[in-house]
């Protein structure tokens, strides 16, 4: 009989948008071949429409009074009331219950933040030789410090001092610490995770089929241009200038840095504000989320990818699409993090200050499109990022504490 | 054989005097014209249109344009410093001025004179009338046309079709395509990017200063962002750029190094500064009636950036001091944006109200007397991409006391004193003792008169040319295949 996992995390992930989604769903993937039954629970908040929610997930009442941090409106800390409400009694835990499946085998939690449940789970009748898996996709807290901070939230330092706390037991009391690069598996170790393991973030290969490449060859600028996918998510829009610079001027006036996912709109609000709007506005070619197809084919034009990520823990899912492309990649520092393996490709550049990201770009979009023989050089690290050999490190060492707790 | 593309675009559509930036092109195109004979010959004309791209002009038709705009058949001397900022244009007032006036000449004999009365009277009212309609006009405009493109706008735009079907540009490979007209309202510099990628020629073009972006609060609207987008595109067309003073070459370094960029080459050329050639008699009644008189000009169009407001302060200040040595103050120049509070402060201020006299239509021969009989300039602009008031004073031969900042000191090097532009009790002080220490003004003035080298148009237009010859002796761009 096969084992049953449950995947506990604070969105639905059945049609998956962001890293965080695209991360999980391929969890749920490698379980499945790894032979497990996959069951998964949610507890989402708003904006998530019937389509998009499995049949176990939960939503977090807008009006519930675990809205509120410790009885104030504290901004952009959902997720982490998401766990406090989930876990109470007089919150969502009954309803969790009721959720559950009758059987299981293993929690894999994504993100601390539902922590509390898992253990309040693992109490019940029937659930105590459950092991309990947590899945740190970033270190959370000083990530949530910077959002914060480049918020103008004011006295966060309890927020983050809990979500700090948070994190740390996690990582203590499971049976299986995941981490997203070496960096964090280190972090993670040094809190007293037991069997910390790391599983970095992957790619699904893509293939443009040949009407989407026309359509998007026509549309898009014919002079080389970049590619800057990303989520609404803060960092990649409030730190966008912080890497690059407040103007595009580094553009020429015959390319365009063509943004798509729903960064647009927050982007282009954050363009749109600085002193050169014109100018950035002139090099800017927003496309909004995409289709799987359209997306591909869009990746599969671009000359060049950009990843502008100021901060973060974790490691980006984009960076590996954009390093699995075989098209140049210009990014942060903190943009490769966790891939620092693949940082002497050819056409990988690495920028430090927006100066370097300026004259990077210029110098990028004036070279020849990325040989298929330099692709073709490295093809044995671009298969390593595939996501099911990424993410098979997270059932075996499920199994080995499956079976060490059976033993027990 | 490779041939230097002088763009007369600016030129071909001006129908007023030329000054400031349309001189510069006009002398430069009058100088290829007088050279096409001789060792020029490569230099060919042509203009740019919205629709119909980039097209060859006829030595013919830039003679006519030149006879049109009287440009450089007598040498000007313009009372604007080229800028992008700085355009002459005839102000709505005057215009509408003019239209009353001729209103009224229509008019029955035995009415003209109570009409003109009637609006006389209401000048004031009529005044008011015109800023509101200017208001209202611009708060439409706004309304229906935002300034920034909205995101809806962007998320629909198409960046790979096919721009405006213009016919093929007539430069060629190892062309050289010169311009120093308006080009940020009247050139596409994304197209002419675009067309020499694709066809290999080089692009020479112009910087007067960066005023618009580095201090826009003393331009008309938020221009700012609107010429940043400009200088941008020029920093990807050009191949050189040349700019008027050192000092607006490293603003404009300073500038694209901020934006982000690319360095083109850049090189710093001297304008022109010749005094017209008094051609004439004829003398308008109310220069006439200064020219026995001690005055001091100031020669610019009267706006917030020229600092009329720092002189008009410093005679105020002489004048409660019991200052009684005072020349007149003339201002010679159309008044322009952000100045009606100062308007009205000469106007109605008693103190000043008989020492500081304006004079709106003075035609070049005029000028040139004002100058030679002046006791002195003066110059106390904020800012500016050369100073050509200054260079115009020097090559008459009078001393100037000018502002200290941006490219000011260039013009004038160590012939002339300076004075930081707001400091006005320095002004006050600086004027009192010239106008009580009259020889120590002629012996600054002999010693202009002996050092100044006025640069002439031609050897200016000469020099503008040799840039782009130079480019023509590099080895041919290679076209890039899209």
């Amino acid at each position: 009989m096969k084992p049953t996992v449950l995947l506990l995390s604070t969105y639905p992930f059945l049609e998956p948008r962001h890293g965080g989604q695209v991360r999980l769903a391929n969890i749920a993937h490698a379980f499945e071949a790894a032979n497990w039954q996959v069951e998964s629970m949610a507890i989402y908040s708003e904006g998530y429409s019937a389509q998009r929610r499995g049949q176990r997930d939960l939503p977090f009442p807008v009006d519930s009074p675990f809205r509120q941090f410790k009885g104030r409106d504290v901004p952009l800390v959902n997720d982490l009331l998401t766990g406090l409400y989930a876990a109470a009694d007089d919150g969502g835990f009954g309803a969790v219950v009721s959720q559950l499946p009758p059987l299981v085998d293993a929690i894999h939690v994504e993100q601390p933040w539902l922590w509390p449940v898992a253990k309040r789970i693992k109490q019940l009748p029937g659930f105590e030789k459950v092991i309990l898996i947590y899945g740190s996709a970033n270190i959370e807290a000083p990530l949530k410090l910077d959002i914060l901070t480049s918020y103008g939230v004011a006295d966060s330092a309890q927020v983050v001092a809990d979500i700090d706390a948070l994190e740390r037991r996690a990582a203590c009391e499971a049976d299986v610490a995941v981490a997203v690069t070496k960096s964090d598996l280190a972090t993670l170790v040094s809190w007293g995770a037991r069997h910390a393991v790391l599983a970095s973030n992957g790619i699904s290969p893509w293939q443009a089929t040949p009407e989407r490449l026309s359509s998007w060859r026509e549309r898009l600028p014919k002079a080389p241009w970049m590619l800057y996918v990303a989520s609404a998510h803060p960092p990649n829009f409030t730190g966008f200038t912080n890497c690059v610079g407040p103007s595009l001027a580094c553009f020429p006036p015959d390319s365009r840095l063509v943004v798509a996912g729903s960064v647009c709109s927050h982007l282009y609000q954050h363009l749109a504000a600085t002193r050169w709007h014109s100018l950035n506005l002139s090099r800017l070619e927003l496309l909004g989320v995409l289709s799987d197809e359209d997306l591909a084919a869009v990746k599969t034009l671009a000359h060049a990818f950009l990843l502008p990520i100021p901060y973060g823990g974790g490691s980006n899912i984009k960076t590996a699409e954009a390093l699995y492309s075989g098209a140049y990649v210009l990014g942060s520092e903190a943009a490769f993090r966790g891939f620092e393996d693949l940082l002497d490709l050819p056409e990988v550049v690495v920028a430090t200050s927006p100066t370097v990201f300026q004259t990077s770009i210029r110098a990028v979009l004036a070279r020849p499109r990325a040989s298929t023989a330099q692709q073709a050089g490295a093809a044995s690290q671009r298969e390593a990022l595939r996501w099911d050999r990424c993410l098979a490190s997270i059932p075996a060492a499920a199994a080995i504490a499956l079976k060490g707790a059976s033993a027990l | 054989m490779k041939t230097i593309w002088l763009d007369v675009s600016t030129v071909m559509a001006w129908h007023r005097p030329a000054v400031g930036i349309v001189r510069v092109e006009a002398e430069c195109a009058a100088y290829v014209l007088q050279q096409l004979d001789a060792a020029l010959g490569s230099v060919r004309f042509c203009r740019f249109h919205a629709t119909s791209g980039y097209q060859e002009v006829s030595a013919a038709e830039v003679r006519v344009a030149l006879a049109r705009i009287q440009g450089p058949s007598e040498t000007l001397i313009g009372g604007k410093s080229p800028s992008p900022s700085n355009e002459p244009r005839i102000p709505l007032e005057r215009r509408v001025t003019a239209l009353v006036l001729r209103l009224i000449n229509r008019l029955p004999v035995g009415l003209r004179a109570p009409a003109f009365e009637f609006a006389a009277r209401r000048r004031e009212s009529f005044g008011a009338a015109l800023r509101g309609y200017r208001e209202l006009r611009h708060s439409l405009k706004t309304f229906v046309r935002p300034p920034q493109v909205g995101f809806s706008a962007l998320m629909n735009s198409v960046s790979g079709a096919p721009t405006t079907q213009r016919p093929p540009v007539p430069f060629g490979a190892g062309d050289v395509y010169l311009s120093m007209g308006l080009d940020w309202d009247q050139k596409d510099l994304v197209y002419l990017y675009d067309q020499k990628r694709s066809h290999g020629f080089s692009v020479v073009l112009f910087c007067y200063d960066v005023i618009p972006v580095k201090f826009p609060h003393l331009c008309v609207g938020d221009v700012a962002a609107k010429f940043a987008l400009y200088f941008a595109n020029l920093a990807w067309c050009a191949d050189k750029v040349l700019c008027i003073s050192e000092c607006s070459r490293n603003d404009l370094k300073a500038l694209l190094a901020e934006l982000g960029a690319p360095l083109p080459d850049m090189s710093v050329i001297k304008l022109g500064c010749q005094l017209p050639v008094i051609a004439t008699d004829a003398i308008a009644s109310d220069v006439a009636a200064l020219l026995g008189q001690r005055f001091v000009l100031f020669v610019s169009t009267i706006e917030r950036r020229k600092n009329h407001e720092t002189l008009y302060r410093a005679y105020t200040r002489l004048v409660d001091a019991g200052e009684t040595n005072l020349p007149l103050l003339v201002f010679v120049g159309m008044p322009g944006w952000g100045v009606n509070d100062l308007m009205a402060d000469l106007r109605f201020d008693p103190r000043t109200k008989d020492l500081i006299k304006l004079l709106h239509h003075v035609n070049d021969a005029d000028l040139a007397r004002l100058y030679q009989h002046a006791l002195m300039t003066v110059f106390p602009s904020l800012y500016e991409g050369w100073g050509l008031p200054v260079a115009e004073s020097l090559a008459a031969g009078k001393c100037c006391l000018a502002s200290s900042v941006a490219s000011i000191p260039e013009v004038g090097g160590d012939l002339i004193d300076y004075v930081d532009p707001w400091d006005v009790q320095a002004w006050a002080e600086r004027l009192r003792w010239y106008f009580n220490n009259p020889s120590l003004v002629a012996d600054k003035e002999a010693r202009i008169k002996d050092r100044y080298q006025p640069m002439s148009w031609p050897m200016c237009a000469e020099d503008v040319l040799s840039h782009a010859t130079g480019l023509m002796t590099r080895p041919t761009q290679q076209a890039t295949s899209r």
